[in-house]
């Protein structure tokens, strides 16, 4: 790991970063809603939570990687045209994620006493090709399905740990269980495990261990102290921003998963700087893309050891009301991943959790959260957050 | 003649296909293709890597079957560990049979149908079970 990280304190070296106000438009197959519409939806929600009005917030971060160039200011102006800072950040499907960073980077910083985070997207009304300019390098000829990747690693996983396809399926099983109490998951159903291991798709990945596509749209807004004493509000409902932390794939030898390895490293160094351990986690969001992926990213993050994440996810450990609860919103697999809103989705799930709003969903004395997200390049970004009454 | 700079065409039957890929020269790092623009290992220049080309045998460590939606048509994905040479990924031929993880497979050329004019070409690398006979 390179020296700077290592010396790196992270946001607690500067000032607090508080969220204090969520929103959310339902995530959804494609709809003839404009985007506009989602991210209005979001931002509304956000601002009536944090009792704040529109001109009290100093920048925007919009997170997207489908709308194209310069969506933010088509969206924002119809809450009126404050001047404020606007930046679109684009990170794959980590771009929610990147904006929650540089959302929370700027109030650190002092540049922002509030900013909103604002993840948005809508597939385009073509064919979903990611668009990716040639970078001149030959290609070797062969297969590049994200989903054939996450299988042969399902593969490589089975062989590892002697874990079956149906301990694999219980990760979708349980995110399916959650999602149905989620009145914002596109995918809404609890399902048996028949169902869940039926319709392959590649390896033992089957159409439901994989996330949809789709539209939606999630906004936090971040504060300082100065923000919330100036405008009075409710401290109590204010969840702290501990640590964000932003790192890219390394080489690692061989038969080494690269999303695996990179998760280990950034999480390590954000919970470093929130001098917190894996194991007093209440509540984690990952990127659950693939079922398989549940599993290779609890045992990086540490909740548990290498090789022991699926026998731990078949005891209970893992549900709402077990030792720590993963993906308490559906994850990826059954909330969805419309890609911009994803990573500001898991933020809007944790602070609720950590505020003890989630309803149906709550984990009980929920006090401290992860939020994780890997995207293409490979880039992670995990954020973690407190509870006041942790404090 | 290649396809794509990365795969060599064997000039005479029977001789093997063959990967172009690069070696670093300062930290042993071995790809296919060829890394132009510097070594992703250490960052070593391009003129620091070698180009180096290896035969399109290895061993495969993990296989999957891909479904194609709407069809009853599938492709089998491998990833192979290739002698001396990097781990790749690879089409497996679907009518060689018996691949499975720890099996020996060696790369040959197969036809794909060209989207642009219709036509045939011997452009798609596919591997298959050591055990069958050669091109």
């Amino acid at each position: 790991m390179n020296r700077s990280a290592q010396l790196n304190r992270g946001l607690l070296a500067m000032r607090p970063v508080y969220v204090i106000g969520i929103g959310l438009h339902p995530y959804q197959r494609k709809s003839d809603r404009s985007h506009v519409e989602l991210g209005l939806t979001a931002v509304r929600e956000a601002l009536q939570d944090a009792s704040l009005a529109w001109p009290d917030v100093d920048a925007a971060f919009v997170g997207t990687a489908l709308l194209g160039m310069a969506p933010g200011r088509a969206i924002l102006r119809h809450l009126g045209a404050t001047g404020l800072a606007m930046t679109q950040i684009e990170n794959a499907s980590a771009s929610g994620s990147s904006a929650v960073a540089q959302a929370s980077l700027a109030v650190a910083s002092g540049t922002a006493e509030v900013a909103l985070a604002l993840g948005v997207d809508k597939p385009p009304a073509t064919k979903l090709v990611l668009p990716r300019a040639p970078t001149g390098i030959p290609a070797l000829p062969g297969p590049s399905l994200p989903v054939a990747n996450f299988a042969l690693l399902a593969e490589t996983y089975m062989q590892r740990t002697g874990a079956t396809p149906e301990q694999i399926a219980r990760v979708a099983l349980k995110n399916h269980r959650n999602g149905a109490a989620n009145p914002a998951a596109q995918r809404r159903k609890v399902r048996t495990l028949d169902e869940v291991m039926s319709d392959p798709i590649a390896g033992i990945l089957t159409r439901l261990q994989c996330c949809p596509v789709g539209e939606g749209a999630s906004a936090v807004l971040l504060a300082s102290d100065t923000a919330l004493k100036r405008f009075g509000l409710d401290e109590s409902r204010a969840v702290q921003v501990l640590a964000s932390v932003t790192r890219t794939e390394r080489v690692y030898p061989d038969g080494l998963d690269n999303d695996t390895e990179l998760t280990r490293e950034t999480v390590k160094v954000a919970l470093d700087q929130a001098s917190m351990n894996a194991l007093e986690l209440d509540v984690i969001e990952v990127h659950d893309a693939f079922s398989v992926e549940e599993l290779l990213y609890l045992e990086a993050i540490g909740v548990c050891a290498d090789g022991a994440a699926a026998s731990a996810l078949a005891d209970g450990e893992f549900d709402i009301g077990g030792r720590c609860a993963v993906s308490p919103s559906g994850g990826l697999l059954s909330m969805g991943h419309p890609i911009g809103p994803t990573g500001v989705g898991q933020v809007v799930e944790i602070t609720r959790q950590l505020r003890g709003e989630a309803g149906a969903r709550q984990q009980p004395d929920a006090q401290r959260g992860l939020a994780h997200m890997v995207g293409i390049g490979a880039v992670c970004v995990v954020h973690v957050l407190e509870s006041r009454a942790a404090r | 003649m290649n396809i794509n700079d990365v795969v060599l065409v064997p000039d005479e039957p029977g001789d093997p296909v063959k990967l172009v890929g690069g070696r670093c020269q300062n930290c042993g790092r071995s790809t296919v293709p060829h890394p132009v623009y510097g070594c992703e290992g250490c960052g070593a220049a391009p003129s620091d890597i070698t180009p180096t080309v290896w035969v399109a045998e290895g061993v495969v460590k993990s296989i999957v079957q891909v479904h194609r939606r709407g069809g009853d048509q599938s492709t089998w994905v491998a990833k192979i560990a290739l002698d001396d040479g990097p781990l790749i990924r690879g089409l497996i031929d679907q009518q060689s049979s018996g691949v499975s993880a720890g099996s020996r497979v060696k790369g040959r050329l197969a036809s794909s149908q060209s989207l642009a004019d219709d036509q045939l070409r011997d452009d798609l690398l596919v591997f298959v079970s050591v055990s069958e006979g050669s091109l």
